[in-house]
């Protein structure tokens, strides 16, 4: 301990050594002379002359600078000094060329300011831990059905056979798929978010409430008070973060509901969702018994050194019994889902981050490789220096270590401005980026991005730095002033090589995204969206099942209709190019004279409640027939207008008009077609064209007839409101609107077009970066192309003298230059291609409608890059064209 | 603890601090002088390499030094033992001690059997 306590006395002694130096030495330098005094004082005494005194004081001493050296390295950290000596001597070289500073410092910036945006968003995603223990145990399971849901879900009861069972799990637990809006109903009413769980729920993923307790099976029974647990948030929010919060009660959706626990700060709810309150799942009698009834996801913990493959081989039975139990229209294609919980968090945009991560670490190589050719150029002109320096007696490592130095502190100033333009980076993410990017507007700087950014500008740094050194050749040097060697000279075209075939492999994935994106953004979406804004409502259980909702519709209605500079008004209850929210088997339906079809069969069919202006509203053609007239919306109206997909299929060959149809047979009410209308496209959440279903139509129902028809209002409408005026203030007017029936009601306004761009988000996003990155790493190889032949014209300027005092003409200089710029591209070209070629079907699942292999892409982008090469090339090309053969031969 | 070296250099540490305990407070001279004499001249001292030792020793806080003023007049760097010096003198010379004494019973213990 004892020794412990000295040692780092000491050395912290020693670091002290390092500064005030000057006034270490003189204070040394005076001990030392008094030494001598005294020393020769007492052989002056002893009779020896002042020559020999002196002589024989420093004698006995071993050498005053030899004294001094020793008690120097005793004083500081010689090693530490001499790297402190490079660092300044780096910096002051840095600070004689600033040009040259200034640019490597601002490539290097761009290249892993890039990367560490990029990082940091895959870091949350891909790397980070997930707030849970073990989660790397925690699997979501159930049925995969992909054309209903691409994510597993399971049956009710299902589930509640799977719990009994003896399962591969630790511990399951459910919760009632999807978050809904409920409303506290205080003095200051809000809508919350909410979810309803298992009892098991927080216990299987291991996390505790930071207040009171989970709720226990007894809490989640039928008739047991209604309990919840609350976010930190609406804790902070709502109860002021007091700590006798459990116990307390909300109201919720007009309903005493007693807090029982809070949950931690850091919990996640595992969709990523946000979670503000959870309410036991409260299953009901007929969920428990109905095989169909209920629809939860199940997600559960692995026993302890269970692989997923022995899960799945454990689960196959139970997958069997989930088939039998399911409508038969699906049982083929359901197979069995587990996925981890990060998987399906993360599992969509998984390859996205990566291809965006890979092309910024290749915008990092361009970059670096640009650095890398201006160290060689100043290589070049430094050698003569270096060369001095070694004849004097450096030794080979230490000037490999003054060059390395150099480059690594380029390399950290660079990473400093990076990490600046990283920030700016990342708000563009935030900006462009799609909903499916989980966590990102957490994703920031922290310890782990930090040492990504440390580490990779020491290595590119050092990388850099590397170059010169291989490359030079001191003893050369001497002779010779600065020249091409042959060695600098290979490097310097294989660097540039590699930079064309990068660039290409980065300008053909620009092309293919940007491609992808023109795709999806013109896909014919079968109706007009321009000048309508959309208000979606939601309304609260407060408003009750019917009566008071549809009121609330009904007046909305009115009064948008009146207000001035609307010319009109629809409602609907879903909206396209989103699929109808309601749908049934196909097999439901029954055409008056042919037999019922086998049940189950056919697939789904949706449906749609619409105003009669609806049609007219989005420019949907009705191609046959008549849309929706006022009258339809009386009480015992019963006409159907049907997409052209659902006439085909019902009545192939023949009119439909007129043809009477039962909607759910064989107890539903018949309906009489009127109308045909053309198909709408349906997209998916990333743009490209959905699975689209036959659909029918129904006419909204007056409020004088609600309660007695299915079609009345329910608490979920879309308003659709068209006007010549500006949608920014027809925005603001419709908000007015609503907020003057209801000042608390959340609604979603936006323009149709800024609607439908929304689910465009996706392809969007990687078509921006990438192109991004693209054209950046683009300009990055032109500028190193340009580097080097610059390099090679000043050279070469003796040379090309010499040839053309012999003759040549300054035309054929010319060609040289650009020949030999064309040779090195034409290369890079080739590998590039090669490259594009063997990674492009990495890609295919981002690309839509086009293919990966695209010939007129791949030649666009060379062509793109051969004339900027070229453009790049013509500079120094004139440079030698114009060589004076008499200055350039009495030059040196 | 330590190797060859040390030990020798760990000698001259002990040497000077049972110098500084002597004598009390001392420059750089006048201990190398001293360590000279009590040697009997038998040890010939390189005098520059004192200073690294001294310096050692004030790292670690076994001494300090400040500037002062000598016999003939001349102003030059003192030396004095510490606290911590102090004890570090009585257990090393005690090791010394010991150290020596084990040896000689050692040589004095193997000289018969040859």
């Amino acid at each position: 301990m004892n020794q412990i306590w000295k040692t780092s006395r000491v050395w912290f002694d020693r670091l002290g050594g390092l500064f005030h130096k000057g006034q270490r030495d003189t204070e040394f330098a005076a001990e030392l002379e008094t030494h001598l005094q005294l020393h020769i004082d007492d052989n002056l005494r002893a009779g020896m002359t002042p020559e020999a005194a002196r002589r024989e004081a420093i004698l006995k001493l071993g050498g005053l600078e030899q004294t001094k050296e020793n008690y120097r390295d005793r004083r500081g950290l010689p090693f530490l000094e001499t790297t402190l000596q490079d660092f300044r001597f780096a910096f002051r070289m840095l600070r004689k060329s600033p040009g040259f500073a200034a640019v490597a410092v601002l490539t290097f910036a761009l290249g892993i300011g890039a990367n560490t945006a990029v990082f940091s968003v895959l870091d949350r995603d891909l790397l980070r831990p997930l707030p849970y223990p073990d989660a790397d145990r925690l699997v979501l399971l159930g049925m995969l059905i992909p054309s209903f849901d691409s994510r597993p879900f399971l049956f009710t009861s299902s589930y509640l056979q799977l719990a009994r069972g003896s399962t591969p799990f630790e511990s399951i637990a459910s919760w009632r798929a999807g978050v809904s809006g409920c409303d506290l109903t205080e003095e200051r009413p809000s809508r919350l978010a909410c979810v309803r769980a298992e009892s098991t729920f927080l216990a299987t993923f291991g996390v505790s409430p930071i207040l009171g307790s989970y709720f226990s099976a007894e809490e989640d029974g039928p008739n047991a008070p209604q309990v919840c647990l609350i976010s930190y948030a609406l804790w902070k929010s709502r109860f002021g973060g007091s700590g006798a919060t459990p116990g307390q009660t909300l109201s919720l959706d007009g309903r005493p509901t007693r807090v029982i626990g809070v949950l931690p700060k850091n919990f996640e709810w595992p969709t990523l969702a946000r979670v503000d309150v959870i309410l036991p799942e409260a299953i009901s009698a007929a969920e428990r018994t109905d095989p169909i009834a209920g629809v939860v996801r199940a997600y559960a913990r692995l026993k302890p050194g269970v692989s997923m493959a022995e899960a799945r081989a454990e689960l196959a039975p139970a997958l069997e019994g989930w088939r039998g139990a399911s409508p038969s229209m699906f049982r083929k294609e359901i197979r069995l889902g587990l996925v981890s919980v990060r998987e399906d968090q993360v599992g969509s945009i998984r390859l996205a981050l990566l291809v965006l991560f890979a092309a910024s670490l290749a915008f990092l190589i361009l970059a670096a490789a640009n650095v890398a050719n201006l160290f060689l150029a100043r290589g070049a002109a430094r050698e003569h220096e270096l060369a001095v320096r070694a004849a004097l007696g450096a030794s080979r490592s230490r000037l490999i270590a003054l060059q390395l130095t150099e480059s690594t502190l380029l390399g950290t100033f660079g990473g400093m401005v990076g990490a600046g333009f990283a920030f700016g980076l990342l708000r563009l993410f935030v900006a462009l980026a799609p909903a499916g990017i989980p966590r990102l507007a957490q994703a920031g700087f922290d310890t782990g991005v930090l040492f990504f950014v440390v580490g990779a500008s020491l290595l590119s740094g050092l990388i850099c730095g590397l170059v010169p050194v291989v490359t030079s050749q001191p003893v050369r040097a001497l002779r010779a002033g600065p020249s091409l060697g042959p060695r600098r000279a290979r490097l310097g075209a294989v660097l540039v090589t590699a930079q064309v075939a990068v660039s290409i492999v980065l300008v053909v994935a620009a092309g293919l995204f940007l491609d992808t994106l023109r795709n999806v953004e013109t896909v014919p979406l079968g109706m007009d969206t321009s000048n309508i804004v959309t208000a979606e409502i939601t309304l609260g259980r407060a408003y009750g099942q019917f009566r008071a909702s549809a009121e609330f519709f009904d007046r909305l209605e009115t009064r948008l209709r009146d207000l001035p500079g609307v010319t009109s008004v629809a409602v609907s209850d879903s909206l396209p190019p989103t699929g109808a929210e309601r749908a049934h088997q196909f097999s439901d339906i029954r055409v008056d004279g042919r037999p019922p079809l086998p049940k189950g069969t056919g697939g789904l069919l949706g449906w749609r409640i619409v105003t009669p202006g609806y049609f007219e509203m989005l420019g949907i053609p009705i191609l046959e027939g008549r849309g929706f007239v006022p009258s339809d919306q009386d009480e015992h109206a019963a006409a159907l207008v049907v997409s052209k997909k659902l006439a085909d299929r019902l009545f192939p060959g023949h009119s439909a008009i007129g043809q009477p149809v039962q909607l759910s047979a064989p107890s539903g009410p018949w309906y009489t077609v009127v109308g045909v209308a053309d198909d709408v496209t349906c997209l998916n959440e990333s743009g490209r064209v959905g699975r689209t279903d036959p659909e029918y139509y129904v006419a909204r129902k007056r409020l004088s007839v609600l309660g007695t028809a299915p079609e009345s209002g329910e608490r979920h409408a879309f308003f659709l409101v068209r006007s010549p005026m500006k949608s920014a203030a027809l925005e603001r007017l419709v908000r007015g609107q609503i907020a003057s029936l209801d000042s608390t009601l959340p609604a979603e306004i936006s323009t149709l077009t800024a609607r439908v761009n929304l689910l465009r988000v996706e392809p969007r996003f990687n078509a921006v970066l990438i192109s991004l990155f693209a054209t950046m790493g683009f300009l990055l190889a032109a500028i190193g192309l340009y580097g080097v032949l610059a390099f090679l014209v000043s050279a070469r300027t003796r040379e090309i003298g010499v040839r053309m005092a012999l003759g040549a003409k300054p035309g054929s200089m010319l060609a040289m230059v650009v020949w030999y710029g064309v040779r090195l591209m034409l290369g890079g070209l080739a590998a590039g291609a090669a490259m594009a070629f063997a990674i492009g079907h990495l890609l295919e699942k981002l690309l839509y409608g086009v293919s990966p292999l695209n010939p007129a892409i791949a030649s666009a982008a060379a062509l793109l890059l051969l004339f900027a090469g070229l453009a790049a090339c013509y500079v120094p090309a004139r440079r030698a064209a114009r060589v004076d053969p008499v200055i350039a031969l009495r030059y040196e | 603890m330590g190797d060859k070296a040390d030990v020798w250099r760990g000698t001259l540490a002990l040497m000077i601090l049972k110098t500084l305990e002597t004598l009390g407070p001392l420059h750089g001279y006048g201990i190398a002088r001293r360590i000279e004499q009590t040697s009997g001249d038998l040890l010939s001292l390189n005098y520059g390499t004192l200073y690294p030792a001294l310096l050692k020793l004030e790292q670690e806080g076994s001494i300090e030094s400040e500037w002062g003023v000598s016999d003939n007049n001349r102003k030059a760097k003192y030396y004095k033992l510490t606290r911590d010096g102090r004890k570090q003198l009585e257990r090393e010379a005690r090791d010394w001690r010991q150290a020596q004494a084990i040896l000689a019973k050692f040589l004095s213990a193997a000289q018969p059997s040859t």
